[in-house]
C-alpha cells in the first residue's frame, strides 16, 4: 500500500501567510560563500573587533555588580529611562531633539520595522519603498501583504518627482520607507532638496514617513544633512539602532515618534516579547555614558573610508567599462550597476567558484528588479582582501559579459 | 573493538550545506552504533589530520564536485584508506552526465535524447547558430542542466525557444558543459541499489513536487514534496526501472550503493536521467526514505554501508 510522505506531518497547521516561507538557493549558495578560501562582500557585519575588550567588559561588570537584580529582571516595555536619556544624546548629535516619553526601545531596528507593519498595514494598503531597499525592511513589510510601489533611486536618493508624479495619479501610501543616508545596499544619501520635497509630499497627499537610519553617524567624507525626523516631527517615524555604531549583537534599536504611535507600538511590542532585554539596555546604558560609542565611530570611520576607496580603486580597475558604482560618504555598502543584460544571480555560483561572493541584487526590489545589480559590502573584508576579491569578480564578470555575447544573448536587444 | 570512522562533509562544493547535514545525520547515527567518529569539514588540513588521526574507514558524505567527481575517491586510493561508496572511476563517470549517458546510450540503457555544449563552442565555434536546430530535434520542452552538478542547481526546464540561451548561462554557471535533453513528462522516481556481489534494490521513491518541478526548494524544504513509497506505478512498470537501475549500477560498476533517478515516460519506459554515487541522507532524503520503506532504519542503512566498505 502506497502512501505520501511529506516529512512535515504539521503542514496542514501553518497559516496561508507563512506559506512563502521557504528554503532558498541562493541563501545555501550563500553558505558555500561562508568558506574560509571564499572572500565575502556579501555580509552587512560592522567590525566589531573596533571595540576595545578591556572598556566592553569593564561595562558589562559594572552593570552585574551594580545592580544585577534589576538588570536581570523585566522591565516597561517602553524601555529604560536611562537608555533612552542615554540616546537623546546620541540623536542630539545628529541634529534631532527627542522627549523619552516619544521613544520605544525595541530589541534591533528590525522588530521596529516588524511592529510597524502590524499597526499600519491592512492587506493590499499601499507603501512606497525606495527601489533599491533594506531587504529586512521588505521580508517585515511583506508579512502585512500590501501593495508596493517602488520608486527608483539615483545618485540624490529617492526619485521624489517620480513618487510625485504617482501620487498625482492617484497613488494612496499609508507611508513611504526611506533610508535616507548611506543607503543598504545603495550607498547613495537623500539630498537635503529632496528630504523637504518629500516632508511636503508627505503633507499635501497625507502620509507617513518612515525614516531608518542606522548609518548616519558613520559618515568619513563630506557634510552630515539633517535627518528628515530633524525637520518635521509629526508625520515621521524615526528608527535609529546602537548595531552599526556599537553592537549588532546587543539587539538594541529604538523608535522615536509621535506619541499615539509610541503607544500603539508598546501594546503590540508587549504581546511580541514583552520588553528587551533589561541587561543589554543597562550594558549599552553604560557604553553610551562611557561615550565609548563615539570613540567607537572615531576608530571605525578611517577604517571604512580606507576600505571604501581600497574597493573603488579595485572597481577601477578590474571591472569592464560599462559598470557603475556609487561611491558612497559613509555606511558600509558599494552598490554595483552592471551592463542591463546581466544577471547576477546567474555568476553567483561562478564567483563562489572563484572565491568570491556578494548579493545578488534582486533580492532588494519589492518589484523584482535589479538582476543587472549587485551589493557589495567593504566594511568586514581587509584591503588586501578587497583587491584580490574584487579582482576575481571582475574575472567573473567579463566572462559572463563574453559568455552572453557568445550565447547571441545581446541580439535579442 | 569497533572501527573509528571518518566522516567527510562540506568541503568547497555549492551543495556544502547539505553535505553538512548528510554527514552530522550520518555521523551521529554512527555514534549510535558505537563507532568511534570524527566528524571532518573538509579543507586544506584534510590528508594531514587523516595521516595523523588513522582512521579504518571514511565515511563520504560529500556531495557535488570533488565528493562525488572521483576527486575524493583517488585521493583516499592514494592513502590506503577503505571509503564508502563506488570508487574513482565509476564516480568519475556518474557525475558526469555526458559521459554516463552516452554509456547508457550503448549498453541500451534508456535515457532521455540530448546534446552536450561547453562554453568554448559557444565562445570560440559559434555554437549559438546551433539552438534552433537543437529546439527543432528536441522540442517543444526541453531541459537545460549543467553536465556535473547535484541538487537540480543549474537547471531549467525551457518551454519557448528565446529561453535557450538564457537557460544555457544558468547552467554555465555551474560547470563548462551543458546537456540540453528533451523533457520527458512522466513520474519521477529514484531507485536505489546496495550490495556487494548479492545486489538489492530498495523500494523505488516516487517524487511529487508541488511545484511540479523537483528543484532546490522542493528537495530541501519539508512539506514541499510528497513522496510515494514503493511508487504508484503498474508491477510490470516498477520492474522494468529496477531493473534498469541494476543495470546502470553495473555498467558503471559501482560499489556497495547507487542511486538512480529515473523518469518514467507515459509509453512506460523508464528513462534514466543520472546515477549518483553518494546519494542524499538529509531528513528529507530519497536514500533513507527507500531504506526506510524496506524496513532498514537510517541506523542500519548507515551501518550496512560501512560494512560493505570495511568488506565485513
Amino acid at each position: 500500500m502506497s502512501s505520501g510522505i511529506t516529512f512535515d506531518p504539521y503542514a496542514s497547521f501553518y497559516s496561508s501567510s507563512s506559506h512563502h516561507l521557504r528554503s532558498s538557493e541562493i541563501r545555501d549558495l550563500m553558505s558555500a560563500g561562508g568558506r574560509g578560501d571564499v572572500i565575502s562582500f556579501a555580509g552587512g557585519l560592522p567590525f566589531t573587533e573596533s571595540l576595545p575588550a578591556g572598556e566592553v567588559s569593564d561595562a558589562m561588570l559594572q552593570v552585574l555588580k551594580e545592580s544585577h537584580a534589576e538588570a536581570l529582571q523585566y522591565c516597561e516595555t517602553e524601555g529604560r529611562m536611562p537608555l533612552k536619556r542615554a540616546l537623546i544624546k546620541v540623536m542630539a548629535s545628529e541634529g534631532i531633539t527627542a522627549e523619552e516619553n516619544h521613544i520605544l526601545i525595541t530589541t534591533g531596528s528590525q522588530q521596529a520595522l516588524d511592529l510597524l507593519a502590524r499597526i499600519f498595514i491592512d492587506p493590499s494598503d499601499s507603501i512606497v519603498v525606495e527601489g533599491p531597499t533594506y531587504v529586512g525592511a521588505l521580508s517585515a513589510f511583506r508579512a502585512a501583504m500590501p501593495n508596493f510601489t517602488t520608486i527608483p533611486l539615483d545618485h540624490m536618493g529617492m526619485d521624489v518627482d517620480i513618487l510625485s508624479r504617482e501620487l498625482k495619479n492617484g497613488l494612496k501610501p499609508k507611508f513611504a520607507y526611506v533610508v535616507p543616508n548611506f543607503h543598504n545596499p545603495a550607498g547613495v544619501t537623500m539630498s537635503a532638496p529632496r528630504r523637504k520635497r518629500l516632508i511636503e509630499l508627505a503633507e499635501e497627499y497625507d502620509f507617513l514617513i518612515i525614516e531608518d537610519n542606522p548609518y548616519g553617524l558613520l559618515r568619513f567624507d563630506g557634510e552630515p544633512l539633517l535627518p528628515i525626523v530633524a525637520l518635521e516631527k509629526t508625520r515621521v517615524v524615526y528608527l535609529g539602532t546602537l548595531s552599526k555604531i556599537v553592537s549588532p549583537g546587543i539587539r538594541i534599536g529604538w523608535v522615536n515618534a509621535p506619541l499615539p504611535i509610541i503607544d500603539r507600538l508598546a501594546i503590540l511590542k508587549q504581546s511580541a516579547d514583552l520588553c528587551s532585554s533589561s541587561l543589554n539596555q543597562m550594558f549599552a546604558e553604560r557604553l553610551i555614558s562611557r561615550d565609548l560609542w563615539k570613540k567607537n565611530i572615531n576608530n571605525l570611520k578611517p577604517i571604512y573610508k580606507s576600505r571604501k576607496d581600497a574597493m573603488i580603486r579595485s572597481l577601477e580597475k578590474h571591472f569592464p567599462s560599462e559598470c557603475r558604482w556609487t561611491n558612497p560618504e559613509g555606511g558600509l555598502f558599494i552598490w554595483v550597476t552592471l551592463p542591463e543584460y546581466l544577471d547576477t544571480t546567474k555568476m553567483l555560483p561562478l564567483a563562489i567558484e572563484s572565491g568570491v561572493a556578494f548579493v545578488p541584487g534582486v533580492a532588494f526590489f519589492a518589484d523584482g528588479s535589479g538582476a543587472n545589480m549587485m551589493r557589495l559590502n567593504f566594511s568586514f573584508p581587509t584591503e588586501p582582501q578587497i583587491s584580490e576579491g574584487i579582482m576575481r569578480l571582475g574575472k567573473v564578470v567579463e566572462r559572463e559579459i563574453s559568455l552572453y555575447h557568445s550565447l547571441g544573448l545581446n541580439n535579442s536587444h | 573493538m569497533k572501527s573509528k570512522i571518518a566522516v567527510l562533509m562540506g568541503g568547497r562544493s555549492l551543495e556544502r550545506s547539505v553535505s553538512l547535514k548528510s554527514g552530522r545525520r550520518v555521523a551521529q547515527a554512527l555514534r549510535g552504533r558505537g563507532f568511534s567518529v570524527l566528524e571532518i569539514d573538509v579543507n586544506e588540513l584534510l590528508v594531514p589530520t587523516l595521516l595523523e588521526q588513522k582512521p579504518d574507514l571514511v565515511y563520504i558524505a560529500l556531495h557535488g564536485k570533488y565528493g562525488e567527481d572521483g576527486t575524493i575517491q583517488e585521493l583516499l586510493e592514494l592513502m590506503g584508506i577503505p571509503f564508502t561508496g563506488p570508487g574513482p572511476l565509476s564516480s568519475i563517470i556518474g557525475f558526469n552526465k555526458i559521459l554516463s549517458k552516452e554509456l547508457f546510450k550503448r549498453h541500451g540503457i534508456p535515457t532521455p535524447r540530448y546534446y552536450a555544449l561547453s562554453a568554448p563552442t559557444f565562445e570560440g565555434m559559434g555554437a549559438a547558430k546551433l539552438l534552433d536546430p537543437i529546439w527543432g530535434k528536441l522540442g517543444p520542452r526541453l531541459v537545460v542542466k549543467p553536465s556535473a552538478q547535484g541538487s537540480a542547481l543549474g537547471l531549467s526546464i525551457v518551454s519557448n525557444k528565446s529561453d535557450m540561451a538564457s537557460a544555457i548561462l544558468s547552467a554555465l554557471g555551474y560547470d563548462d558543459k551543458v546537456l540540453i535533453e528533451e523533457f520527458i513528462d512522466g513520474c519521477e522516481i529514484a531507485v536505489s541499489v546496495i550490495g556487494d556481489q548479492d545486489l538489492s534494490v530498495l523500494p523505488p521513491v516516487e517524487i511529487v513536487p508541488e511545484s511540479g518541478f523537483f528543484d532546490f526548494d522542493s528537495r530541501y524544504t519539508p512539506g514541499k514534496t510528497e513522496y510515494f513509497v514503493p511508487a504508484r506505478l503498474e508491477e510490470k512498470v516498477l520492474k522494468e526501472a529496477e531493473r534498469m537501475a541494476l543495470e546502470a549500477h553495473k555498467l558503471l560498476g559501482c560499489k556497495d550503493i547507487s542511486r538512480v533517478d529515473i523518469i518514467v515516460g507515459k509509453d512506460s519506459v523508464p528513462y534514466v536521467l543520472e546515477l549518483n554515487v553518494s546519494p542524499g541522507m538529509t531528513e528529507t532524503s530519497l536514500l533513507p526514505i527507500a531504506a526506510e520503506a524496506a524496513g532498514i532504519s537510517f541506523g542500519d542503512l548507515v551501518e550496512r554501508l560501512v560494512r560493505l566498505a570495511l568488506g565485513e
